[in-house]
């Protein structure tokens, strides 16, 4: 069998292991950003849901949970409604987005109280409102210091998002066991997936290494609490 | 619907089972990761050009390729190419531990460096040789350092021994969703296993940070926080 | 600006003294624990006056009552005739007229020396980029930065460079009056001697200064009075060398003997 024909079932799997990874970062990092909020100015019940959600997520495995997501909630919504179908690449996508949601919204809080109060004191004995201290204090000091951590999220997504193969996505993992178990080339095929998420990992690394030294500036980086 | 019904105790006993397979997989796994990441991080502190440049490939490439990618290489790949073959239970436990040994050899290595200079000057001007400083003097307080990151670790195998489902494992996460597959009812057997990971991960996080307050240093390991 | 229509609230009631600020009867409790018993007293335009006293007794609680970053339990702070503790009264206008200078300079990590002097003048008082490049220019200038360091980021900076940084911040404002929360206290010696020679030509321009310090001798010769602040209140007040060599109560000359070793010390690094 051809290398040619491995090679386009792959990379067509390869296009939505990247949607997978790009759906679940961006869904993670808004969801992720609605729990930092309930999480640090939230009532009692917000902050409670909270943390209930985070501790949830972090305490149980990915894979659990796009089960869940995937194979539990189909079979619950058709308890009532007997012809429901769903997605499997929205599944997998939004457990992916669920899951990143809980790690991201611990890397905002931490971005957000490293930046020392005295700064906010001096924003605030200057005039500033609340909002004009998040726009022109905080944040510009607390997004430069979360970019290591969404790389090292993206670069987790990338690699977990072939976890999705259990649930029947076409992702480049599945691509890869379709066409293995079709020529019985399983060494080689493999190998070459491997070496395509490696490639890609090493693709987003040295992407975000461009965007931060664009935005570097010295003296606001990463807080020392062994973030990638 | 119901397909079949399973009682109660059947259940529990099988995901019981499941949950001592997770356990069992997640300890082998994490002691071969601090078999080969130990050597791994003295490799890269202490070793000359090339066994650094060997060990930052290893690092680099085992971090860059999904669990599953390994599950598979080491399932399917490697018998084909090279004659042998492993049980599941074994490729599931070198798979794992390998994985996790590029992320302990990091631990590691931010450990070492975390034992100030100054003593390691003191041992010499004593006349102490490289190994016996790396013994008695980098090793006991590095391997203090790195425990909590080390504790962090443990928790991510143990999460991940779920994608040894892949091969054929039959740990937590299969019994919770092959339980679910022939009863039809999701709720309540995904909930139990939900609820056994969470009592394991939150008891080792707690001790964890107790232990990070106890032994720790903050920043140091370098360590995987998505856990 | 609001009135409260009652009399008590025209400072200007001691003859043609021009009062910037009047604070009456401050009181401050954290917990069961009252750290401001009734501070009371006044500024005149012009003046640099300093607070002297042991520490943690409450005199950075007093001046972050001034403008309000800390809220006070009880009494009035006046401002150009308004007490600014009124409810009704617009916070960050007042603050844009009050200048902070602190301990540990807060100057914005993220900004140049010249971005931190120009953000405030851009974001609070409306200026456009080229107005504020101009006044922040002058205030460096009056803080005497080397102009390489215009374009330099905090971390880059020393740390008397970063509390020059801070003073310029505040007064390209064009406050009525700047605090100073012991501003040298963070810095060694030799960087203290930059920043307190710039407060120094600060006070020969009639700035309206409130300092809260240690240094003894920047007191005797810079000030116009001195406050000793001890127990919560203002225990003893009146010229630097009333003070600092005659003074009249016991606490008073206790403190200065403490602290009068230690400031020998840095006069004599000077």
């Amino acid at each position: 069998m051809s290398y040619a024909f491995i090679m386009s079932h792959l990379l067509d799997g390869l296009k939505v292991t990247l949607e997978l990874t790009a759906v679940g970062f961006v869904g993670g990092f808004a969801f992720g950003f609605i729990l930092a909020v309930a999480r640090t100015y939230g009532g009692k019940v917000a902050k409670a849901l909270s943390i209930a959600y985070i501790e949830l997520i972090r305490g149980t495995p990915m894979l659990l949970q796009l089960y869940i997501i995937g194979f539990g909630l189909p079979l619950l919504i058709r308890h009532y409604r007997p012809t429901f179908v769903m997605s499997t690449f929205w599944a997998a996508a939004i457990g992916m987005a669920m899951n990143s949601a809980a790690y991201q919204a611990e890397y905002i809080r931490g971005a957000f109280n490293s930046i020392d109060y005295g700064q906010v004191e001096a924003a605030m004995a200057l005039g500033m409102s609340k909002w004009q201290i998040i726009k022109n204090v905080t944040f510009p000091q607390a997004f430069r210091i979360m970019m290591p951590s969404w790389t090292n999220e993206m670069v987790y997504l990338l690699k977990y998002s072939s976890l999705a193969m259990l649930l029947a996505v076409p992702e480049m993992m599945y691509e890869a066991s379709v066409v293995a178990s079709e020529t019985f080339m399983y060494a080689q095929i493999y190998l070459m997936v491997a070496a395509i998420y490696l490639v890609f990992a090493t693709i987003i690394l040295q992407l975000m290494r461009v965007v931060e030294s664009k935005v570097y500036i010295p003296g606001v980086t990463t807080v020392k609490r062994g973030m990638l | 619907m119901i397909l079949t019904s399973v009682p109660w105790h059947v259940a529990i006993k099988m995901l019981l089972e499941g949950a001592k397979m997770t356990m069992i997989l997640s300890v082998l796994s994490i002691l071969l990761g601090l078999a080969i990441g130990l050597p791994v991080a003295l490799m890269e502190t202490y070793g000359n050009k090339a066994l650094r440049y060997v060990a930052m490939v290893y690092e680099n490439v085992i971090r860059g390729i999904p669990l599953l990618a390994i599950y598979f290489i080491i399932f399917f790949s490697i018998p084909l190419l090279v004659g042998i073959g492993l049980p599941a239970f074994w490729a599931a436990v070198v798979g794992l531990g390998i994985r996790s040994s590029a992320y302990q050899s990091q631990i590691f290595r931010g450990g070492i460096q975390a034992v100030d200079e100054g003593q390691l000057e003191a041992a010499f001007s004593l006349g102490m040789s490289n190994l016996q400083v790396i013994r008695h003097v980098v090793l006991p307080q590095a391997l203090r350092f790195s425990l909590p990151a080390w504790m962090n670790e443990y928790i991510i195998v143990l999460k991940d021994t779920s994608i040894a489902l892949a091969i054929g494992i039959v740990e937590l996460t299969r019994q919770a969703t092959y339980l679910v597959s022939i009863t039809g009812e999701p709720f309540k057997y995904y909930a139990a296993a939900a609820v056994i990971y969470l009592v394991i991960v939150l008891s080792l996080s707690y001790l964890a940070s107790y232990v990070g307050k106890k032994y720790g240093i903050r920043g140091v390991g370098g360590a995987n926080v998505r856990a | 600006m609001p009135t409260l229509g009652h009399e008590e609230e025209t400072p200007v009631g001691t003859g043609h003294r021009d009062v910037v600020m009047r604070i009456e009867n401050l009181v401050k409790n954290f917990g069961k624990k009252p750290v401001l018993r009734g501070v009371s007293f006044d500024i005149t335009r012009g003046e640099t006056k300093v607070v002297i006293g042991p520490s943690g007794a409450g005199k950075s609680t007093m001046l972050r009552c001034l403008n309000r970053l800390i809220e006070p339990d009880g009494g009035k702070i006046f401002f150009n005739g308004v007490n600014i503790l009124d409810r009704n009264v617009n916070i960050h206008e007042i603050r844009s007229k009050i200048g902070f200078v602190f301990q540990h300079f807060n100057v914005f990590k993220h900004l140049t020396a010249l971005e931190n002097v120009k953000i405030g003048l851009k974001v609070v008082k409306g200026l456009s980029d080229d107005e504020a490049t101009e006044k922040a220019i002058k205030a460096l200038k009056m803080v005497h930065l080397e102009e390489d360091a215009y374009d330099r980021y905090p971390a880059e900076l020393s740390g008397g460079q970063q509390q020059r940084v801070a003073i310029a911040r505040a007064l390209a404002m064009e406050p009525e009056i700047i605090l100073f929360d012991e501003p040298t206290s963070a810095l060694d010696p030799q960087l203290a001697g930059e920043v307190l020679d710039v407060m120094r030509d600060l006070a020969k321009k009639k700035v309206t200064m409130l300092i809260v310090t240690h240094e003894i001798g920047f007191a005797l010769n810079a000030a116009d009075e001195v406050l000793f602040f001890y127990n919560g209140v203002i225990w003893e007040r009146g010229s630097p060398n009333d003070i600092l060599h005659r003074p009249k109560r016991e606490e008073t000359k206790e403190f200065l003997q403490r602290i009068a070793d230690i400031s020998v010390l840095q006069e004599a690094e000077r």
